[in-house]
């Protein structure tokens, strides 16, 4: 007798919508779309002032996702691939938000928030910005064209309403009206949109066993990306609440010599000037959010 | 049943605070209510104050937890709604409940989509009612929880439902004592100062006294137990850490239950370091009993100062004296015990106010002076007092270190002479560690390496807690929010004179037990002290 398991008969009928229904859960229960740090926004009365820093690290983000779409938009290999690609692309070029594409809409949200930075094209990208640019750009360049896919896919429309869903409440409590979080709540209406299109593409790319673990494997790299920038998002919040705070790095464990190792290097002057130096060595070589946009243009 | 504890970090990761540098307690209130359902269901309790920000999700996606409770102050409230939050997210089958003294004094802030449960009071016997409920009703997916005492819940219709009380229960004796493997994955992490590794027992609950600013007694309803000496020694013996935290809020309460203890601890030859909180008065009362306590390991008592004048003290309704204070850190440098003192200054403080203090504070070359802003914190007598006048009802500016009340000097200048408090009394510090070192030379080098790492790492946390910037910036864009009183100026707050009846508050149920203290004796203090003043 053949012993058939609960699973593999879940997954027979249509394999790739399981897939795709296994994945999306993960997705959703991925410590990148469930960071601490959204559900502090949630929950925690944080200021305009905070979330100005919030929009200045996550601005980057805003004005370059199309620049996936575009390359992906290249390699597809197919019709079908091309048209999901497409309807997502007019959408982030301004359908549905007056013919204002995302950055614009951020914008506004930045200006609320007191801050320039999207008048300012030649502020560097902050940090965790470029380390979530980088890789995605690397997914969708370097990885199979599946890969790039599950990540600007899955890893992006499937993630993004849930993440949004714990800021706007926040965002709301700090006063902001909603047409100034007009970004964050038409992404939650219009990626469900994205998302049902996209399931439909996936799910004839999803057919056999390899293209589905590409898919998985380009959603969860770029989920955790995702992860390591929403920390690194609050610890710019954090720092610039305590701009003093010599190492932020809360109750970290650290052997009793390393502890006073630590202390020893943060105690002299020197060596932290040293750190400083190379601090700003790193961010000369970061580009502007101009260069880091025309990079994607090419 | 899969059972999760989610012991939430006070702060956003990475920002240095109390629990970094100071003090970082076991999850005590988790241990005990996880203690009650072990037998019956497995349980994990996850301390995020020692874990990475993605360890909750991850947790809760590799165990699949039928229930997720957490703890709350008012302090971390917001990061103990966080984490039901992500528990909803994740695991929308599992019962989300929250206890603590936070939900138990204002449970409508937990009135929320995501919080299935509210226990309020003593946790134990409630949540071993509620697991087994919810175990009968989770596969109908029934989140009703009608009878379930010391509860309020989520009606199938949305409703919040309050349940009646639940009676303390009477003999702490009889509820399991926390089983600290539960925490074994984080054994030799917790600390007091350089005091490590540490672990951390109660041997009561509640306090017999009524200061307004604390929400003890009222948490308790008026009413003290305590664990027997045999009980304690048990506890004491099962730890394997050499240095003990006793979190009771007052074990200096009770003389014979002290001397019970001690009596206990020499039958068995139990030898630990251990470290507590407790009234001045009482260690000033009774010099004999605390060289007993010395000599049978305690060498830290973190008390309540509070203030210089004998006036703030009855404003507070503390029901001691500065003279107490003086005479009690006197007997404890005598008996080698490291004196914590905490001290309040007062939003409505005069730079003349804050040197007076810092004097009074050299004066007593106590060991470790803590010095904090009286607060109104939600749950006391003087919270409902200053409920609408608050500059913020933010509740990250409730940990004593802001003041969420008008300041006389401008705010600046305000956290400049609080911020000043540390340098001025350090020679206070090194006099007092001077002379416990002779008292108590062994116990010191013991501690010596742990103190090398604690000031390794207070160093750290100096630069923002010296720098009375920080404490401006914690708060920019904090003050005057929703709930906050615009417009308001130190002189529109009339602080108490201690006189003054409690402000009416709705019982929570039940019947309030007499205070131990009666206010008559009390009444009796300030006339003897004002006779002594005029010389009769
Ligand atoms: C240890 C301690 C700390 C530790 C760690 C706190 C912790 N949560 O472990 C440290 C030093 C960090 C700390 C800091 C502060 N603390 Co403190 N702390 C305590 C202390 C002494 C013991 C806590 C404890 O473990 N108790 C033992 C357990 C068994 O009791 P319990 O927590 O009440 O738990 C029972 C029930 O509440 C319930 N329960 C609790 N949680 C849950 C969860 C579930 C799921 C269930 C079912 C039941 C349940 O069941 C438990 C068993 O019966 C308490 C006083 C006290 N007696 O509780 C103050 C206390 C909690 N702290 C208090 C305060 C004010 C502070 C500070 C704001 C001020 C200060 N400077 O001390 C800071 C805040 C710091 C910050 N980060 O912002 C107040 C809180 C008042 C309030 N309105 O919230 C208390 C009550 C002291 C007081 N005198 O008022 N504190
Ligand atoms: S004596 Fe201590 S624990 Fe008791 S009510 Fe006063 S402050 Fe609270």
């Amino acid at each position: 007798m053949t012993v058939v398991s609960i699973d593999e008969a879940r997954h027979r009928p249509d394999p790739s919508r399981a897939f795709l229904a296994d994945l999306r859960r993960d997705i959703e229960a991925h410590p990148g779309v469930n960071h601490l740090f959204l559900a502090r926004c949630a929950t925690s009365p944080f200021a305009r002032q905070d979330y100005r820093v919030f929009g200045e690290n996550h601005y980057a983000l805003v004005c370059v996702f199309t620049s996936y779409l575009e390359r992906l938009l290249v390699r597809a290999p197919s019709s079908d691939a091309k048209l999901w690609l497409a309807k997502v692309l007019v959408d982030e070029y301004g359908e549905g938000s007056e013919g204002h594409d995302h950055a614009t809409l951020y914008g506004d949200f930045l200006a609320a928030c007191g801050s320039d930075l999207h008048r300012t094209p030649d502020a560097k990208v902050p940090e965790p910005a470029y380390r979530f640019i980088r890789e995605h750009r690397r997914i969708v360049t370097e990885e199979p064209f599946l890969v790039g896919l599950g990540a600007v896919g899955p890893g992006h429309e499937w993630a993004i309403p849930k993440m949004f869903h714990a800021v706007i409440p926040g965002l709301r409590r700090a006063g902001f009206s909603e047409a100034e979080i007009h970004y964050f709540t038409l992404h939650v209406e219009q990626d469900v949109d994205h998302g049902t299109w996209l399931e439909e593409a996936l799910a004839k790319f999803g057919s056999t066993h390899e293209a589905r673990a590409q898919i998985r494997r380009g959603a969860m790299l770029s989920l955790e990306a995702r992860h390591e920038f929403w920390s690194g998002v609050q610890r710019a919040v954090v720092r610039w609440r305590q701009p003093r705070a010599v190492r932020p790095d809360g109750a970290k464990p650290r052997s009793f010599f390393g502890e006073i190792a630590l202390t020893a290097w943060d105690g002299s002057p020197r060596l932290r000037a040293l750190e400083d130096r190379v601090a700003a060595l790193q961010q000369r070589r970061r580009p502007t959010l101009r260069e880091i946009i025309d990079q994607g243009r090419r | 049943m899969r059972v999760l504890l989610v012991m939430p970090t006070p702060f956003e990761n990475g920002r240095l605070g109390l629990e970094n540098v100071v003090w970082l307690s076991e999850p005590v209130a988790l241990t005990a209510v996880g203690t009650a359902v072990r037998d019956r269901h497995e349980v994990r309790v996850l301390d995020m104050r020692l874990e990475d920000e993605d360890a909750l999700a991850k947790t809760l996606v590799e165990f699949r937890p039928h229930v997720v409770g957490t703890t709350s102050m008012t302090t971390d409230a917001y990061q103990a709604k966080a984490v039901l939050s992500v528990a909803r997210n994740i695991c929308p089958d599992a019962l989300t409940v929250v206890g603590g003294h936070h939900p138990t004094l204002c449970p409508d802030e937990f009135d929320l989509d995501y919080v299935d449960v509210i226990v309020q009071g003593e946790g134990e016997l409630t949540f071993v009612e509620l697991c087994e409920r919810w175990d009968a009703q989770r596969e109908a997916g029934d989140r009703t929880f009608a009878g379930v005492r010391g509860t309020a819940y989520r009606a199938t219709d949305g409703r919040r439902c309050v349940n009646a009380k639940r009676e303390q229960t009477a003999n702490l004796d009889a509820l399991p004592l926390p089983d600290r493997s539960l925490i074994a994955k984080y054994q030799g992490r917790y600390f007091f100062t350089g005091i490590r590794p540490m672990a951390s027992i109660f041997t009561s609950r509640g306090c017999s006294f009524d200061c307004n600013f604390c929400a003890i007694w009222e948490f308790y309803e008026r009413r003290t137990r305590f664990l027997s000496a045999s009980k304690i020694v048990d506890q004491m013996e099962a730890c394997s850490e050499p240095f003990i935290f006793v979190l009771d809020d007052n074990f200096l309460t009770n003389k014979r239950r002290a001397t019970e203890l001690c009596d206990e601890l020499e039958r068995r030859g139990v030898k630990k370091y251990w470290m507590t909180q407790g009234r001045t008065d009482f260690a000033a009362d009774h010099p004999e009993l605390m060289k007993r306590l010395a000599d049978n390991g305690l060498v830290m008592v973190l008390s309540g100062f509070e203030s210089n004048s004998d006036d703030n003290l009855a404003a507070l309704r503390k029901r001691s004296s500065w003279q107490k204070n003086i005479e009690a850190n006197r007997v404890m440098r005598e008996h080698g015990i490291f004196s914590t003192g905490i001290f309040m200054v007062r939003a409505d403080w005069t730079r003349e106010q804050f040197a007076g203090l810092w004097e009074y504070v050299k004066s007593l070359q106590i060991a470790v002076p803590l010095f904090t802003i009286l607060t109104p914190l939600p749950g006391t007598q003087l919270y409902r007092t200053y409920k609408d006048q608050l500059l913020t009802t933010d509740h990250r500016l409730f940990d004593l270190l802001h003041a969420v009340l008008p300041t006389r000097l401008p705010r600046e200048e305000f956290y400049k002479e609080f911020c000043a408090g540390y340098d001025e009394t350090e020679s206070s510090v090194r006099d007092a560690f001077k002379a416990i070192t002779k008292r108590r030379p062994k116990f010191v080098a013991k501690i010596l390496t742990g103190m090398v790492w604690f000031y390794a790492r207070t160093w750290r946390y100096q630069r923002i807690h010296f720098d009375h910037k920080s404490f401006l910036r914690d708060e920019e864009g904090l003050l005057n929010g929703p709930g906050a009183k615009a417009g308001l100026t130190w002189e529109d707050i009339t602080y108490p004179t201690g006189d003054e009846p409690d402000v009416e508050r709705e019982p929570a149920g039940g019947k309030l037990v007499r205070l131990r203290i009666s206010r008559r004796i009390w009444a009796d203090d300030v006339a003897e002290r004002s006779r002594a003043q005029v010389g009769t």
